[in-house]
This record gives C-alpha cells, structure tokens and sequence, in this order.
C-alpha cells in the first residue's frame, strides 16, 4: 500500500462534508444513548448498594426467633450488572433484577425493566450497542459504496488506471483511509465511552478497563465487515446507485431480518420448554413428598433411629432433623428439574452463536453481550449464586435448629450472623472469552471474507 | 386520462414480465409464510400451556377431593394444619390452583406485541405481596431480539422490498438520460409518473395484500372467532401501508436528485420510520415519565413486614379489621387467631402498598399513552401498534390482563373469608379424624372468566386505516404538484 496514496485519499475524505456530517450524527446517538445509560445505572447502582445494605441490617436485626421462621423472613438479594451494562445491556432487560431469598422456594428474579419500559423501547435502538450494531453500518456503507463506483461512473477510476494505479494499491490505499475514518467514527468513541463506564461505575471483579478494550475493538471489527462489503458493491457494481442498493440490501438483510429470523430458527430447531410444565412437575414432586403421611412415616423413622417415641426424648431437634431432610429433597427436585430447563435455554444460546453465520450482527450482538458481561449465561451465574446464597441460609437456620432439642428455641443475632453477606463474583474475562469462542471466531470470519472478496474484485477490475 | 390508460397497460406489463418483480415478491411472500408459521406456534404453544393448566387445576382438586375421603374416616395421624387441604384457611393459602389466564386473540398470531413479556396465565398466588410479577421464562436472547411474525415482516420488510422494486423509478431514467428522450415525446410528466407508479400501485397493493392473507390462511392463522371486520382492517391496513410506500417513492423521485439520493432518501426516511422515531420517542417518554422505583416498592413491603409481626400476632390488627367487616360474623375471640391475623395483615399490606400499586399503574398508562402519540409521527411505527392491538397483544390488553387477574385474586380472597372466619373458633365435626374437615367447596371456587377481547385493537386499527388514507393522500398531492415540469 502507498502510504502518499493513503494521505491522500485520507485528506480527500476529511474535507468532504458527508463525512462530517455523518460523525456528527454519530457522535452524537452514542453521546446521547450512553449520557441516559450512564445515568440510569449511577442512580439504581446508589439505590440497590443502599437496600443490599438494609436488608443486610433487617436480617441481622431481627427480633429473637426460631430459626426457620427467620429463614422464612429471609431476605432479598440484588443483580449487580456488569458496568459496561451501559453500553450494552444485552438481555438485562428482560429478566429481573432481584430475588428474594427464604426457604423452600427458589423465586424467580422478579421485575424486569422491559416491563416498565413501554413497548417503544423495544425497538432496539436505545442503547450504544443498539446504534453499533444497526446505524454505525449504515455510516460504514454511506462511507464505502461511492469507492470505486462514483469513479467508475465518472471515468476517473478509467484515468487512475491509465496512469498505472495498481487495482489491489489503490484498493487497499482506499480501504485503509476509510477504516482510519471509521475508526474515528466508531472504534474511538466505543472505547472512550467503555473507558469512562469503568473508570465512573462500580467496576470490582469485572475487569472493566480490558472489556472495554476487546468490546470496542469487536465493534470495529464488525463495522470494518461492512465497510468491506460496501467497497465491493462499489466494485462490482456499474454504477453508484447498484452499489448503494446492493449495499443497503446487505445491510437490511443482516441487520433488521436476519436477527429475527434468527431467533425464529433458534426457536423452531431448540424450542423453549414451558416453564409452567417444569414448575407443575415441581410442584408435585415437593407436594408428594410433604404429604401428611410422608411426613409421618419420616418423622417414625427419625424417632427409631434415636430409640425415641416422642420427640421430647430426642437429642436433637425433630422439627428441624424433618425441615432439613425436607429441604434436602427440595434442592434435588429443583436441581433435576431445572438441569433439564437451563441446559434447553444453554443450548439455545450456544446456537445463537452460530446463528452469526447467517448474519455479521448476530455474531457481533453475542460477542458484544459476552465482552459486556450481560449475556444469558452470565445471568444464569447470578441465579446461581442466589441459590446457593439461599441454600447456605436455608441449612444454617435448619441445622441450628437441629442442634437445640428445646422445644421452645430462639436464635438470636449470633445465629443470623451465621449467614455471610450475599457477595456475586462475576465472571473473569477469560471465561466470557471461552463463551463467545463461537461467535468471536464467525465475526473474525466475515471480517476475512468481506475483506478477502473486496480484494479479489479489487485485483480483477475494470474501469 | 386517455392517453394515461393506455401507458398503464404498458406499463402493467412491463412490470408483471420483469422476473426480479416476482422474485423479490416470492421472497417477501416466504419471509410472510415462515412468520406466519412463527407466529402460530407461538400460539399453539400457549394454548397447549392453557391446557395443561386446565388439567392441573382439575387434579390438585381430585387430590383435595381424595385427601377429603382419606382423612374423614377415623385414624392416629396428626396432620398440621398447613398440611391439611380439608382446613378453608390451609386450603387457600396452601392448596389452591387457580390460575387466571389469557386465551389467544382470533388474530394473535399475527403480531406477537408486548404478550411475550407476559405470560398467558398468572397462578394466583394469595401470599404473593406484589401482583404484578408473574411471567414465563423465555429465551431472554429472543424477547431481546423480537418475534419474527407477520407484523414485523409487514411493518419492516414490506417497505424494503417495495423500495428495492420502485425506489429507483423514474430517477433511473434520468440517471441514464433516458428520461430526456421522453421528455422530447408530447406527453405530460404527470401522465408518465401516473401511469409508473399507478401501475406499480395496481399490480403490486394487491399481490402483497393477498401474500399477507394466504401466509395466515395457509397457517391457519386466523384462530376460531376472527370478526369480518377485524380482517378488513388488517387487510385495509397491508394495502394502504404498501401504498403509502410507492406514493412516498413517487415523491421522492419528484426531486429529481437521481437514483442514489432516491435510494437513500427512502432508506432514511424507512429507518427514520421504522428505528429512530421509536428510539427517540422511547428516550423522550422515558425522561418525561421516569418510571417509579421498584426497589423503592419493594422496600417498603419489607419495612411493612417488619411492623407486622409485633402488632398483628395479637389481636390488634385483625381486631382492627374484624371491626371493619361486620359482614363476616365473626366470633368474640376470633381476633385472637392466626387466621384473622393473617387475612387481616394481607388487606393491611395491599391497602398501604396501593399507592405505588397505583403509581405503577398510571406510569404505564402514561408511558402508553405518551408511546402512542409519539407513533402519530411515524406510519410504520403506528402500523405496528394497530396491528398488535387488534392481534390482541398490545400493552393495553396485557395491563388489562394483569388488573384482571388481581381482581379475581380478590374475588378469590372475599370467596374463602366467610369461610374461613366461620370457622375459627368452630369444634371439630370429627374429632379423631385426622382431617379437620371444615371445607370441601373444592368445586365451588370461583373460576377466572377471561375478558373478551376489546373493541379497541378494531378502533385502533380503524383510526390508522384514516390516518394512512390521509398521509397518502397528502403525499400524493405532493408529488402529483412536483411532477407538474419535466425537470430541466
């Protein structure tokens, strides 16, 4: 590549005024999506830190009790999201932000921000990522259909030739100015926007600073696709307007179709299994087992074990020995049930990743999410981790009450102390890496083939 | 209009021999096939869901019914009374499977709105302190992406096809000059752009009408029920939504910038439409309606909780509402019972939570009402609403959905307070039984009667069907007064 080549054609793009006015536009949708974003998570991160901490003081500051009946007051646990949530909130939306934590029931995360959104929102253009994935194409195509078929049309591209301009230099001089311009436009904002969320948010365990790095070079990665793609329309095609039109085809086919069809063939090929007929099937597998006479058939061989006939005479506590073993058969009913459910909604996922075949935004969409730690899966993490959170509680309180025969038993503060402040360790960087292995090495794919096809329709051109 | 006629015919033909015509129609015809059969699945599956919660609410009352049997005749086993589904207190909280839920529209399987935010039954739940958080785990990655159904192939892609097909009209002509040659001809500009785009409006209105409606009837989309009118409207909608984009690329071509700056007009004005009418509007509605804090909500149910026990254990509180309700008859002592207790710390609870119940409420009736104005300014955007309201899957209908469960939660509550109240205090009718044998009205549980749908999605869609008669109209002036010259 001739680098006075690339300076001028460099120069060339920064004083034509479409230019301007595009970063303008630019600038302007990622300024505005992200001021709200940032705004939104300074003010709910206060709020929850704030009630994390006051639930934290209820449960210790509860009155003297019986255990389980405190395990029964319980508590409830919060979502941390990842903070560079404000460039891309993923699925954060659409599933809830809390649980409430006591014993016997695994809750669902409850109120989803989408309900409260209003049906506008989901248009998916509020967000960063949002103006990523769908407008910074538009820009990339408005910057790379006029390449090579304006000269074309012109017979300057004719006179280039003549001069001796080798295709594939003068190709790759135009390709670089344009991706430097684009990098201006979307690479440099994309970082500094994830720099500034992880230098201003709540950013322990989440490895900010280096997300944002990958996050934003992904983002390039994806727009440099459809510059490539642009700049071969521009080729091929005889005149400006094919190349626009075949530009805007490919770019209304993979952005605004692809993903829902996408999501449409995910769901016809791994359909979601009905969480009612999974909670139905719990429901009657605890319900069997707390029957009545199940109880009292455990209850008889408790009281044999010890050598008692009432539960006066037992050294330990009846009522909690049952409420343990109880619990016990709980979680595995809800592990075997939900093992089942998960792994259909992680299968999904998987093959949502490679649903980037059918489409660049697909591909970029699912790295963007893993890279801003607010995919599926890291939800799944925090599910996790507030059921263990509630099953540490849900045992201390119960083994407690093991322990004190007495009838009459009440815990007090020393025992709720027992129970450790819910703490979520995100994901590390790499495992998120891991996740996205599919998705990442596709998006790397159309990079390449875009890439590679305009090079090889820049060496074999024609004026 | 005789010279006109005549250059329509030609024109016509002209089109229906052009193979990349049919092409992109049978592209646009599978696109509505696949999403209409997205969008029946998604209904199958929700009515197979209603199913078996039918089947669920009738077995857990035969295992009430058969407890009923076994726990009536004499027997040593001592039953705690939150095991015990024969005690009206025990049953209702502890027992009962009620479930409200929302059959699917006739037409639901057109658009799939905002119902699959929503599930399409809500297991009423009497201890649950917030009534408003039932929902169906679905792929969260889907709801984020959205339903590809008919809606969103009518709203979206219709008018990038059309715009693939007639975007350049006119515009390419004069790119190639072409368009001087006509000009030479004695023909008026306004018969050749009559004849272009009305020929486009002949042939191509009624194939993209009729590709809609065969996608939903060889679907079996149009469910049992499905009202005339509601079809007209749906298939008034299609049409004038098509219309409107070949009457808007008329226009644009009147400016006579050439076939890329038409092409890229119509796209912007299709994203603007379509993306950032919405996006703005939904930034705009969001800081001019803050939506109310949830944690906040939440907080104060536990603050409440923590007042409850000391004072509502004794006989205060349920004193306090005993005294409110001579209806039930109640005993001297009743206060003192856990029942009345605990009935009359839920009425305590939903009574001091009501005002943010309230303020959710009027947020989003707010938040919709503001969203649909906002829709005014875009066709597409208020497309998508009429066709969700009258798929039934509005926002509207999902609020009204979730009121309407909440109030049989309460009709459920006033079912069983008699009951339950009547009975404290009460002996045992059997008293070496292990049940305690105060109810078995199993059968006699009010049941959730869904709404029929609204008039609202049929008015909705009517005033849109205006409202795109009028646009069009107005930008066919328009152009009709642009192609008044042959451009210099």
């Amino acid at each position: 590549m001739s680098v006075r080549l690339y300076r001028a054609e460099l120069a060339l793009l920064l004083g034509d005024a479409r230019v301007r006015w595009i970063a303008v536009l630019l600038w302007l949708l990622f300024a505005a999506t992200f001021a709200l974003g940032w705004n939104d998570a300074r003010a709910t991160a206060g709020e929850r830190a704030s009630l994390a901490a006051t639930e934290r003081a209820r449960w210790l500051g509860q009155d003297p009790q019986n255990p389980h009946s405190a395990a029964h007051y319980g508590l409830w646990v919060f979502k941390q999201p990842s903070p560079l949530a404000v460039l891309d909130p993923g699925i954060d939306p659409y599933v809830g932000r809390m649980v409430r934590i006591e014993a016997h029931k695994l809750n669902d995360a409850i109120f989803r921000a989408a309900q409260d959104a209003g049906p506008l929102a989901r248009t998916g253009s509020g967000t960063v990522a949002d103006i990523l994935h769908l407008v910074a194409p538009l820009a990339a195509i408005l910057l790379g259909f006029s390449a090579f078929a304006t000269d074309r049309e012109r017979g300057t591209l004719r006179l280039a030739l003549g001069n001796g301009a080798a295709p594939g230099r003068l190709m790759a001089a135009r390709f670089a100015a344009l991706a430097t311009m684009l990098g201006g436009l979307v690479a440099v904002p994309a970082l500094l926007f994830g720099l500034l969320a992880a230098a201003t948010l709540d950013t322990a365990g989440w490895a900010a600073a280096p997300r944002a790095l990958l996050w934003a070079m992904a983002e390039y990665c994806y727009v440099l696709a459809f510059l490539a793609m642009a700049v071969l329309a521009s080729l091929i095609a005889r005149t400006a307007r094919g190349a626009l039109a075949a530009a805007l085809l490919a770019w209304a086919l993979f952005c605004v179709a692809a993903p829902r069809l996408a999501a449409a063939g995910v769901e016809a090929v791994a359909p979601t299994p009905s969480q009612q007929a999974m909670l139905a099937r719990i429901d009657r597998a605890i319900g069997a087992f707390k029957r009545a006479e199940a109880h009292g058939a455990r209850e008889r061989t408790l009281l044999a074990r010890y050598g008692a006939t009432r539960p006066e005479e037992m050294p330990i506590s009846l009522r909690g020995a049952l409420l343990y073993i109880q619990e016990q058969h709980d979680y595995r009913v809800y592990d075997r049930n939900l093992a089942g459910f998960n792994a259909a909604l992680d299968r999904q996922d998987r093959l949502f990743g490679w649903a980037g075949l059918l489409s660049p935004m697909v591909a970029v969409q699912a790295v963007s999410q893993a890279l801003a730690a607010t995919d599926y899966r890291r939800h799944v993490d925090f599910l996790a981790a507030a059921e263990r959170y509630r099953r540490t509680l849900s045992d201390a309180m119960n083994l407690d009450l093991v322990a004190h025969a007495d009838a009459g038993y009440v815990g007090d503060r020393s025992v709720w102390e027992k129970v450790p402040p819910f703490v979520f360790a995100p994901a590390s960087l790499s495992r998120s890496l891991g996740d996205a292995a599919v998705p990442i090495a596709i998006l790397a794919g159309w990079l390449l083939l875009a890439g590679g096809l305009a090079f090889l329709a820049a060496r074999r051109t024609k004026p | 209009m005789t010279r006109v006629l005549p250059l329509l015919r030609l024109e016509l033909q002209r089109l229906a021999r052009a193979p990349v015509i049919w092409i992109v129609l049978a592209l646009l015809f599978a696109a509505m096939l696949v999403a209409a059969m997205t969008g029946v699945a998604r209904v199958r599956a929700d009515e197979a869901t209603l199913a078996r919660i039918a089947t669920e609410e009738r077995q857990s009352v035969a295992r009430a019914q058969a407890t009923t049997r076994r726990w009536s005749t004499l027997g040593d086993l001592v039953v705690p009374v939150f095991r015990d589904p024969t005690d009206a207190y025990s049953y209702f909280y502890n027992f009962m499977t009620v479930h409200a839920v929302r059959p699917p529209a006739p037409l639901a399987a057109v658009a799939a709105g905002q119902s699959d935010l929503q599930p399409a039954y809500i297991r009423l739940n009497m201890s649950a302190v917030f009534p408003d958080t039932a929902y169906e785990l679905r792929s969260p990655r889907i709801l984020a992406l959205g339903a590809f159904d008919l809606g969103f192939v009518i709203v979206y892609m219709l008018p990038l096809a059309l715009i693939a097909l007639v975007g350049t009209s006119l515009t390419r002509e004069q790119d190639s000059g072409v368009l001087r040659l006509i000009a030479a001809q004695p023909i008026a500009l306004r018969t050749v752009a009559a004849a272009r785009f009305g020929a486009q409006l002949v042939l191509l209105v009624p194939v993209v009408t009729a590709s809609a409606v065969a996608a939903l009837l060889l679907t079996s989309a149009i469910g049992a029920g499905a009202s005339p009118a509601g079809m007209a409207v749906l298939v008034a909608l299609i049409a004038l939504y098509a219309a409107f984009w070949i009457v808007l690329s008329a226009l644009v071509a009147s400016f006579w910038r050439g076939g890329v700056q038409a092409l890229a007009a119509l796209m912007l004005a299709w994203a603007a439409m379509t993306l950032l009418v919405p996006a703005v509007g939904a930034l705009l509605v969001e800081a001019a309606y803050p939506a109310p804090s949830r944690l906040a909500y939440l907080d104060h149910s536990r603050a409440l909780a923590d007042e409850v026990p000391g004072s509502w254990e004794d006989e205060k509180g349920a004193s306090r509402w005993l005294a409110s309700r001579p209806d039930l008859r109640a005993a001297p002592d009743a206060a003192r019972s856990a029942e009345a207790g605990r009935l009359a710390r839920d009425v305590f609870f939903r009574d001091e939570l009501a005002s943010e119940r309230t303020a959710f409420d009027t947020h989003g009736r707010a938040v919709d009402h503001a969203g649909n104005l906002v829709r005014l300014l875009s066709p597409a955007s208020l497309l998508d609403c009429a066709l969700q309201s009258l798929a039934g899957t509005d926002m509207a209908a999902q609020t009204k959905f979730i009121a309407a469960a909440d109030t049989h939660a309460q009709v459920l509550r006033r079912h069983f307070e008699p009951i339950i109240v009547s009975n404290i205090g009460r002996a045992r009718s059997c008293p070496t039984c292990p049940g305690r044998l105060n109810y078995a009205g199993y059968d006699a549980v009010p049941t959730f009667n869904p709404a029929p749908q609204s008039r609202l999605g049929l008015e909705r869609g009517v005033l849109t069907v205006g409202y795109l008669i009028a646009v069009t109209l107005v930008l066919a002036l328009w152009g009709n007064r642009r192609f008044r010259d042959w451009p210099v």
